[in-house]
């Protein structure tokens, strides 16, 4: 039994002046639904090219369910499910002809539950792909990924630019799809919200870097944004970890990650009135940590 | 997996075998189409015969050459509109991805073939030839889907290359170009492109079986 | 049922989940021996992690509110009234409590309260 479905070592990947990847040592648990996160231009479509074998690391190893990339690639894609971000499949093939080419690749593709996914999304077989909505288009989709039953989902970004139904049809699949085995997902979206649903790990990519991965409560729990009087001024070793600090015309604000309610001792130690302590949502704890990220708190 | 590589490339490919092998079926008839009864007819009238015959053979190779073209290139169509995402996101090794893609167009580039041997047949059924003149409808069609298959290994090769290959194919193309520029300011009396395809089109170059002449009919 | 969970809210989504059911089944909403749907039912139906669910079912079945049986699913447990009527309790107990935290907040007091409390319930001041 593998402990981790994915997980790669310093991978780096410089294409040219201007983009690189570096540094990224991802952990993706077995049976997680792990979020890939980031802002785009990050580089998240890169780190899952990266790891299916679409484009060749620079530096670094990667381990996809067990088995090394690039040398037993056939293995590891006849197990994973893959979405990209932008269709790829033949335009002029009809939808049950896509599910026959589909299948007829991957051992044990369950055609009988192509065919209720079928029914379930309302996609008509003689349906040309080319002549299918956004919103079919990303239903057949997933469709094809999991009727294969993979032990692995890769998408990226499955539910961009859907509409709401859409999106809420092809997630109710996609989780029910989870309930029924020990499948890993490995979800990147700029869809906060949607993530913070159906998620358990959470991995932040921002310029090139993994800034943040860690369990969903972990990342929601820990991370406040406290309101502070007569701030300290300097700062020695925090118990916690500081994100950022606004000054704003009435006081100061932190952001902190670990936070511990302990804490409060550490501010009336410095002198400091803590005023109001704010959870975070995913969102802005998001927004938030990518500022911490950016500019050096000194 | 075979089955459904060949029915997604026929469906590309569908529209170019059936021109190509309506054209290559037309042409052996036409170079009889000038015929007729020539068993007795007179030396002259056999000579013009011949001759126009001949100039409709001299189509074939370019056929031969379209084919190749063609179906080499819609062999990779359907990949390369996607950047072959989806195929090399199917799991199973690229060489033997390529190589069926490579068989389907392979077996379509014998239609053409098959259909313009058969023409070939027919058009020297048909004619009562003279005494001396021969036909050679098998040599000529073997030659035909052998350089309908040269072509289209030729093209399948560089139009599925990786974007390096394809673009390292075209520099070196265009340094050769740019070397025969450089001989003729020069006045170097050597050409590279020249001398390239002379190399190709001769035997044993692998386009030798387009050159030449491609008779039907002959001594 | 679940129309309300909201994964932006601090409290974590098995809390919001077990919570829910907990005042349906406390008010008589939900009553005793109600199948209640497979993980699997309810992870597709509201959208969330299949192990959410899991959670909240876990939690709810530890506090004797609902009861698994082998082969047959997942049942609303028989409830004795002091039970139920400490669910309520402590449901509303939750209700006041934010309220409480809001008003302050505002600087509205108790009289305040009141007074808009009987303004809606329709009570004479």
């Amino acid at each position: 039994m593998i402990a981790h479905a994915i997980e790669t070592h310093d991978m780096c990947y410089r294409p040219g002046p201007g983009f690189e990847l570096r540094d990224v040592s991802l952990k993706v648990r077995q049976g997680a639904i792990y979020g890939f996160l980031g802002p785009n231009g990050a580089g998240k479509t890169t780190t899952i090219q990266l790891l299916l074998g679409l484009l060749r690391p620079q530096g670094g190893s990667i381990s996809v369910l067990g088995r090394q990339v690039p040398r037993e690639l056939p293995r590891i894609l006849g197990a994973t499910g893959y979405i990209p971000e932008r269709p790829h499949l033949y335009p002029f093939l009809t939808v049950a002809q896509a599910i026959r080419f589909h299948g007829a690749f991957y051992r044990g593709f369950d055609w009988a539950y192509a065919e209720e996914l079928r029914r379930g999304f309302d996609l008509r077989g003689e349906a040309k792909l080319a002549r299918l909505s956004k919103g079919e288009m990303g239903k057949l989709h997933v469709l094809l990924v999991l009727a294969q039953r993979p032990e692995l989902l890769v998408l990226d970004e499955p539910t961009d630019g859907l509409d709401p139904v859409v999106r809420r049809d092809v997630l109710s699949a996609l989780l029910d799809f989870c309930s029924q085995g020990a499948a890993t997902v490995f979800i990147s979206s700029h869809l906060v919200h949607e993530l913070e649903r159906i998620c358990d790990w959470i991995g932040v990519l921002d310029r090139g870097r993994l800034v943040a991965e860690l369990p969903m409560h972990a990342f929601k729990n820990g991370i406040k944004r406290i309101r502070l009087d007569h701030p300290p001024s300097l700062i020695g070793d925090t118990p916690f970890l500081l994100v950022s600090r606004q000054q704003s015309a009435l006081d100061q604000v932190w952001v902190v990650r670990g936070w511990q309610p302990t804490m409060v001792q550490w501010f009336q130690g410095a002198g400091a009135e803590v005023k109001e302590i704010v959870d975070l949502d995913l969102e802005e704890g998001f927004v938030e940590l990518l500022r911490g990220a950016r500019t050096p708190t000194s | 997996m075979f089955k459904q590589v060949l029915v997604a490339q026929w469906q590309t490919s569908k529209l170019a075998v059936g021109l190509l092998t309506l054209l290559s079926f037309c042409i052996p008839l036409l170079a009889v189409l000038y015929g007729g009864d020539l068993a007795g007819a007179g030396r002259e009238r056999v000579g013009d015969w011949l001759v126009a015959a001949d100039r409709v053979a001299q189509l074939l190779p370019f056929i031969a050459l379209l084919v190749g073209l063609l179906l080499g290139t819609l062999a990779w169509s359907a990949d390369l509109a996607g950047r072959h995402v989806y195929a090399l996101s199917l799991p199973l090794p690229r060489g033997l991805y390529v190589s069926m893609r490579f068989g389907a167009g392979a077996l379509f580039a014998t239609i053409p073939g098959a259909a313009m041997g058969l023409s070939s047949g027919i058009a020297t059924l048909a004619v009562a030839l003279p005494p001396g003149i021969h036909a050679y409808p098998l040599e000529l069609a073997l030659r035909f889907w052998l350089a309908s298959l040269t072509v289209f290994a030729i093209i399948f090769a560089i139009a599925g290359a990786s974007r390096r290959g394809q673009v390292i194919t075209i520099s070196v193309i265009g340094a050769a170009v740019t070397l025969d520029v450089v001989f003729l300011l020069f006045g170097v009396d050597y050409s590279v492109t020249a001398e390239a395809l002379l190399l190709l089109t001769n035997w044993p170059g692998p386009l030798s079986l387009l050159t030449g002449r491609w008779a039907l009919f002959d001594v | 049922m679940f129309r309300h969970i909201d994964p932006r809210s601090p409290i974590p989504l098995y809390v919001q989940i077990a919570n829910r059911l907990r005042v349906a089944v406390a008010t008589g909403e939900v009553v005793p021996a109600t199948p209640l749907p497979s993980v699997r039912q309810l992870a597709a139906e509201i959208r969330v992690n299949p192990a959410t669910v899991v959670q909240a079912y876990r939690e709810l079945e530890r506090d004797g509110i609902i009861e698994s049986r082998h082969g047959a699913g997942t049942f609303v447990r028989e409830l004795a009234e002091p039970k139920r009527a400490s669910e309520r309790q402590r449901e509303a107990r939750r209700l006041v409590r934010a309220l409480v935290a809001q008003a302050s907040s505002l600087a509205l007091t108790r009289e305040d309260l009141d007074h808009a409390w009987k303004n809606e319930t329709g009570e004479r001041p």
